[in-house]
């Protein structure tokens, strides 16, 4: 059974589709891990796949009518003219993007625009992710969400799809304020679904530079709030680095960024290691 | 007049002459004429020539004991598998040219996502040869898929424009 984690935060630019690659990465092609790894792009603004794909493969699955994420939540949509919906076969969703030795592999369900347009008729649809991915995950040992900024189906849908929430946090005061929110949203969704076992996995400090004024007071707050409520914060932060945002446009994890500093590298390892260890991969 | 190479170099000489001027020639014909002068210029091109033939055949030599391990390997697919042997030639050619893995740090990661054994070179050009021999192992379908998937990964488009494109096409739609 595969490990499954939705990356959430109700704030927006926290670093959520960065660090849903980057441990994708971190557990598909490091030898130590070799994980067959799915990573599914649960946001309309498709950064995941950007990131994953880069623009040729991307133009091809769409200008193939290549089904995405879009077509796991529309499959039984009744459109006129249109065959009688059927359910989606999995393989055509999943799309390969490494494969590594040992056989190890990142996969991605992609996203694409239209997916907002899900949103404006949510139906019964946030069940359907769940479903999709229980015929999948037997492939897999590790599925990582890359989830919306925006309280929605899709949220309730990575939850129930999900067995941890490993939220993101700027340390900056408009983004930890996502961190309450997000919190009262889940703790929402387990009321409803006592049944679902969701997990925090924990908060883990993105961006970090570690000494500025303005940084230490947002971290010691979170930090307050996290001890009163339970909640985990990660001891292993990800700091501020050029190579996050160089890598996504060379299409490659940290540790294959071109010039990324050792330093840098490890303080993520050492991040993707402690977060291996609390979902038990 | 005997050969092409007499009249250029007749035509060089010419050239020298306008140069120079025709006195230091004549006075150098004289010189020439000289046995002794002669036998002394035709030593140092002997000498001269000799060097030259024995540099050349050691460039050969080093260059036959560089490539011979793989080329070999190649050379042996001709026969058996000349599918594979094409492949692995045009991706031979990549590696020397630089259009393909133009790096070292490169040439070890599509090894490693390959599966192959790890590749220890120090440098670029000798990393070539582990890979191609590592990859020759594989059967033609898996070889194929890989050097495919360079191509896949090798010069990604992830401009601004060409997101643009994708997104304003679809707008509205």
């Amino acid at each position: 059974m595969a490990k499954k984690v939705s990356l959430i935060n109700m704030k927006g630019g926290v670093g959520k589709s960065t660090l849903a690659v980057n441990l994708a990465w971190h557990f598909a092609a490091l030898t130590k891990w070799s994980k067959k790894v799915l990573v599914v792009d649960l946001d309309p603004q498709f950064n995941a796949s950007q990131y994953l794909l880069g623009v040729s493969e991307y133009k091809k699955i769409i200008d193939n009518n290549i089904p995405t994420i879009w077509n796991v939540f529309e499959q039984f949509t009744y459109l006129p003219d249109s065959p009688k919906p059927s359910p989606l076969e999995p393989a055509k969703v999943i799309y390969s993007v490494r494969k590594f030795s040992g056989g190890s592999c990142i996969d991605l369900i992609p996203s694409r625009l239209e997916l907002a347009f899900s949103l404006r008729n949510p139906g019964q649809k946030e069940q359907l992710l769940s479903k999709f991915i229980s015929k999948v995950e037997g492939n897999y040992e590790l599925v990582i969400l890359d989830c919306a900024p925006t309280e929605s189906f899709l949220t309730m849908a990575a939850y129930l799809a999900s067995d941890y929430i490993l939220v993101p946090v700027k340390p900056e005061y408009l983004s930890s304020i996502g961190l309450p929110l997000l919190v009262n949203s889940m703790e929402e969704f387990k009321k409803h679904h006592e049944e679902h076992d969701l997990k925090l996995a924990g908060i883990v400090f993105n961006a970090t530079s570690d000494y500025v004024p303005e940084e230490v007071k947002s971290k010691d707050e979170v930090k307050t709030i996290a001890k009163k409520n339970g909640w985990y914060v990660f001891e292993n932060g990800v700091s501020y680095s050029r190579s996050y945002p160089k890598g996504a446009r060379e299409g490659q994890p940290i540790f294959r960024t071109s010039y990324s500093r050792w330093q840098q590298t490890q303080r993520f390892r050492a991040f993707a290691e402690e977060f291996a260890k609390r979902i038990g991969l | 007049m005997k050969t092409e190479k007499e009249l250029n170099l007749l035509v060089d000489i010419a050239k020298l002459i306008r140069k120079y001027g025709p006195e230091p020639f004549e006075s150098l014909a004289q010189s020439i004429l000289s046995p002794q002068l002669s036998q002394d210029l035709s030593n140092i091109l002997m000498q001269t020539s000799k060097v030259a033939r024995a540099i050349s055949e050691e460039k050969e030599k080093y260059k036959t004991k560089e490539e011979s391990p793989i080329l070999r390997s190649l050379l042996a697919l001709k026969r058996k598998e000349p599918e594979k042997y094409r492949l692995l030639t045009n991706f031979h050619n990549g590696l020397v040219t630089k259009t393909l893995l133009p790096s070292l740090r490169e040439i070890k990661e599509f090894a490693s996502d390959c599966g192959l054994p790890e590749i220890r070179a120090e440098s670029r050009q000798k990393a070539i040869s582990p890979l191609v021999g590592s990859l020759a192992k594989l059967p033609y379908e898996q070889l194929a898929e890989k050097i495919k998937s360079i191509r896949k990964h090798g010069k990604e488009d992830r401009s601004l424009e060409g997101w643009t494109n994708i997104i304003l096409d679809r707008e509205g739609t």
